[in-house]
């Protein structure tokens, strides 16, 4: 079971962050002063720690650079209600591995900490880069570029190589629109169209063609997941 | 009662004297006057100091030439020669006396040997009184005796008698107490005048600035369209008066476009807010609500709920987009900049839209012929462009394919279509958006047009100039999109939230890309097209 340390001073959000996260089988550990959270964030072991940047006397980007001084690399979702550009590169250059603008959807805030945390097993079990990826009868060459399913080559276009790769590297997780977009196209900023769903619905009429087995799904109103439906 | 009112204005009186006195004009002027008095007392003493080493030298000779005359005779020669010498004497300013060596006067006209005066030494001077301590008598009154400055010295004459000659010196006393007397009126007056000119002078700046003061302080009190007064003598507090009234101009207009952005925010959020608070009402008044089975009220919550989250999403997502103009506005993000080519940002753009284009049925068209680079943030312009790509695009009746079109290649004439373009126009980039969609209301058009400072005028061919231009045609075709003027910028924000707000679509993102543009210096202007909207930026930065 994966543990996550929540650093927020406000206690009602804390308890709803909390409960979010139990209700996926996480384990929580609240802390609503900013040095205690340092404090048990240095000295007890998480997968993740969900940490709010406005806390006070001592702020969340102080704590984070604390943290990062101590060569803790624990992931670190940043949570704040500073949406601006250049508070997001702050608080990434900090040393966060996420920053999710407040106010957030309940799915988005799970898909964040989901994908924090899967990264970090990712990195720990697999220290080499594969040059291939495979999920069911779907292989994909990183070096090559190239996509198979079901040992039928598929073309597809540079964007619609890495959207794939990395829904595949995030299989079974949900995704939502705005990690889609931030990590595929590196937008700050909402297009405001249906931007991702075009580019997905591209995608999918290639890979997920009517005699294979549906991978790509629509989590309605939050976003994609990968896999197939158990 | 009429004691404590004068006393009162007697500090009153005061304040304002010590006020005056802290004038830079008054401080000059005083300062000026003591420096001159300085200069002239240096000056007097170097004359004085000429002067005495003069006279001293004088006298000095004079005693010298007397000495030898007398020291060849003997002592009858001596006091007939002393005698006559007191009686040629008419200014009674040569001194002689023969003594004993016990001090009995034997001739001349001192009555003793100044106590200071050594046989045989060098001339000294010493204060001599007339009535000497030898002649002096209880009788005689301290306003009988008469005593002056003199210098003297004295030799042997025989073995018996002494002789001392000297000179009185009291025209040195006078000379320098007429250079003392001279020195102190000479510096009072030209203290006082210095004073009284400084003062003089400080009185006008004193009042302009008192003038100042008090426009200041009804400024502060939030009357923002006054300004500074301004003579024509063109002086330090003209220059510092013109410079406040500038900031004023532009605080002023600040004030107003935060007014007006107050106004639009509070409609556009309270407009939401008020939908999200009735949906809640109506999903309370529903929990209430036993006619309907257990099934129906949840689906129905549900629904409730589900419009909920949307309209606060929406609320978010305006929210989001106000503070992101106004964080480029606050021109946060220069770091970002560099030189750039153009061409990578469009091609980039189509990337991004030709499949949304394509979804749409809308043909996406990019013309580029190279540019030379801009000075630009490209994460900056991919996202004012993308904002009017997406506009052209979504407001694009549906049709067919797409195709990516470079110079010299024509798009087939039956398709919808929306066309990027990029030329060169008097060496600097210009970007077109082009579209056959349903184009910009009249008064979005016009506000756009009108904050690039300028009527514009267009010919049907895309050719633009300007009323100013169209007199001079061999002037730049855009040094009339100078800069943008902030009252037609608030009038632009409120005309783009009323079209924002009718669904015409071309709001938010349209003033986040003119934004965007204005922090580049980059010009929009729109163009008239026969059908849709035609949207140029010209790159000249």
């Amino acid at each position: 079971m994966s543990k996550v340390l929540i650093i927020e001073d406000d206690t009602q959000t804390s308890s709803e962050i909390a409960s979010l996260l139990v209700s996926r089988g996480y384990e929580v550990v609240i802390e609503t002063d900013g040095e205690k959270g340092l404090e048990r964030a240095i000295n007890e072991k998480f997968d993740a720690i969900t940490l709010d940047r406005m806390l006070p006397n001592i702020s969340g980007i102080e704590i984070l650079q604390s943290l990062r001084q101590a060569n803790n690399d624990v992931p670190v979702l940043l949570i704040s209600a500073l949406g601006l550009v250049d508070d997001r590169v702050q608080g990434l250059k900090a040393g966060g591995d996420d920053y999710i603008v407040k106010p957030f959807a309940n799915e988005e805030l799970l898909a964040r900490v989901e994908a924090l945390i899967r990264r970090r097993n990712q990195s720990q079990h697999h220290s080499v880069q594969l040059n291939f990826l495979k999920y069911e009868d779907l292989e994909l060459d990183l070096l090559q570029r190239t996509a198979k399913r079901g040992g039928v080559s598929i073309q597809l276009m540079a964007k619609e190589f890495r959207l794939l790769e990395y829904f595949v590297r995030y299989s079974e997780q949900v995704l939502t629109k705005k990690m889609i977009l931030e990590s595929l196209w590196n937008l700050n900023f909402d297009p405001s169209t249906n931007f991702v769903e075009v580019h997905i619905a591209r995608l999918r009429k290639k890979v997920d063609a009517p005699s294979f087995i549906p991978l790509i799904h629509t989590v309605r109103g939050v976003g994609y997941v990968f896999g197939i439906k158990p | 009662m009429q004691q404590q009112v004068d006393k009162s204005s007697s500090l009153n009186v005061l304040t304002q004297l010590k006020a005056r006195l802290r004038i830079t004009a008054v401080r000059l002027t005083v300062l000026n006057s003591l420096f001159f008095i300085f200069g002239i007392w240096i000056t007097i003493a170097l004359i004085y100091w000429q002067v005495s080493i003069f006279m001293e030298e004088r006298v000095e000779r004079i005693i010298d030439v007397n000495v030898k005359h007398f020291n060849n005779l003997d002592l009858n020669e001596v006091i007939k020669n002393v005698d006559d010498s007191v009686k040629r004497d008419s200014r009674k300013i040569e001194l002689y006396g023969v003594f004993t060596h016990q001090g009995v006067k034997l001739s001349g006209n001192l009555n003793y040997i100044p106590k200071e005066i050594t046989l045989n030494g060098k001339t000294v001077e010493f204060e001599y009184r007339e009535s000497g301590e030898i002649l002096k008598t209880e009788s005689q009154t301290s306003s009988n005796i008469r005593s002056f400055p003199a210098r003297a010295k004295s030799f042997e004459i025989d073995q018996n008698t002494v002789l001392v000659i000297g000179r009185d010196i009291s025209e040195f006393e006078a000379i320098r107490k007429i250079l003392l007397n001279g020195l102190i009126t000479g510096s009072s007056i030209i203290l006082t005048l210095g004073f009284l000119i400084g003062i003089s002078l400080a009185v006008p700046s004193f009042k302009r600035i008192q003038h100042i003061q008090r426009l200041s302080k009804k400024i502060m009190l939030g009357d923002f369209n006054l300004r500074l007064p301004i003579s024509k003598r063109n002086d330090e507090i003209d220059i510092l008066a013109t410079t406040i009234n500038s900031m004023m101009t532009e605080i002023e207009e600040l004030i107003n476009e935060i007014r007006g952005v107050s106004a639009t925010i509070a409609h556009d959020l309270r407009t939401p807010l008020t939908r999200v608070r009735f949906l809640l009402s109506k999903g309370i008044l529903l929990t209430q609500d036993t006619k309907l089975e257990a099934t129906q009220r949840s689906l129905l919550a549900r629904d409730l709920f589900i419009k909920s989250i949307e309209e606060s999403d929406q609320l978010l997502a305006r929210f989001t987009a106000i503070l992101r103009i106004a964080e480029i506005e606050n021109h946060m993000r220069k770091v970002g900049f560099k030189n750039i080519h153009l061409e990578d940002v469009l091609q980039q753009i189509y990337e991004m839209f030709e499949p949304i284009a394509e979804d749409k049925g809308v043909k996406l068209v990019l013309e580029i012929t190279p540019t030379a680079p801009v000075y630009a943030d490209p994460a900056l312009l991919l996202e004012a462009i993308s904002n009017l790509v997406d506009n052209a695009i979504k407001f694009c009746p549906n049709s067919t394919t797409n195709t990516l079109i470079h110079t010299g290649e024509h798009s087939p004439a039956n398709h919808v279509v929306v066309t990027v373009r990029l030329t060169t126009a008097d060496s600097y980039p210009v970007i077109d958006i082009i579209d056959s969609g349903v184009g910009l209301s009249e008064e979005v058009f016009n506000a756009l047009n009108q904050e690039n400072n300028s009527t514009v005028k267009f010919s049907h061919d895309d050719h633009f100039q300007s009323k100013e231009e169209s007199s001079n045609q061999h002037s730049d075709p855009c040094t009339h999109f100078a800069n943008s003027n902030r009252s037609t910028h608030a009038q632009l924000t409120h005309q783009l939230e009323l079209s924002a707000r009718s669904g015409k679509g071309f709001g938010l993102g349209l003033g986040i890309a003119r934004a965007i543009l204005r922090l580049h210096h980059f010009k929009m202007i729109a163009i008239p097209p026969s059908k849709g909207t035609h949207i140029r930026i010209l790159c000249n930065n």
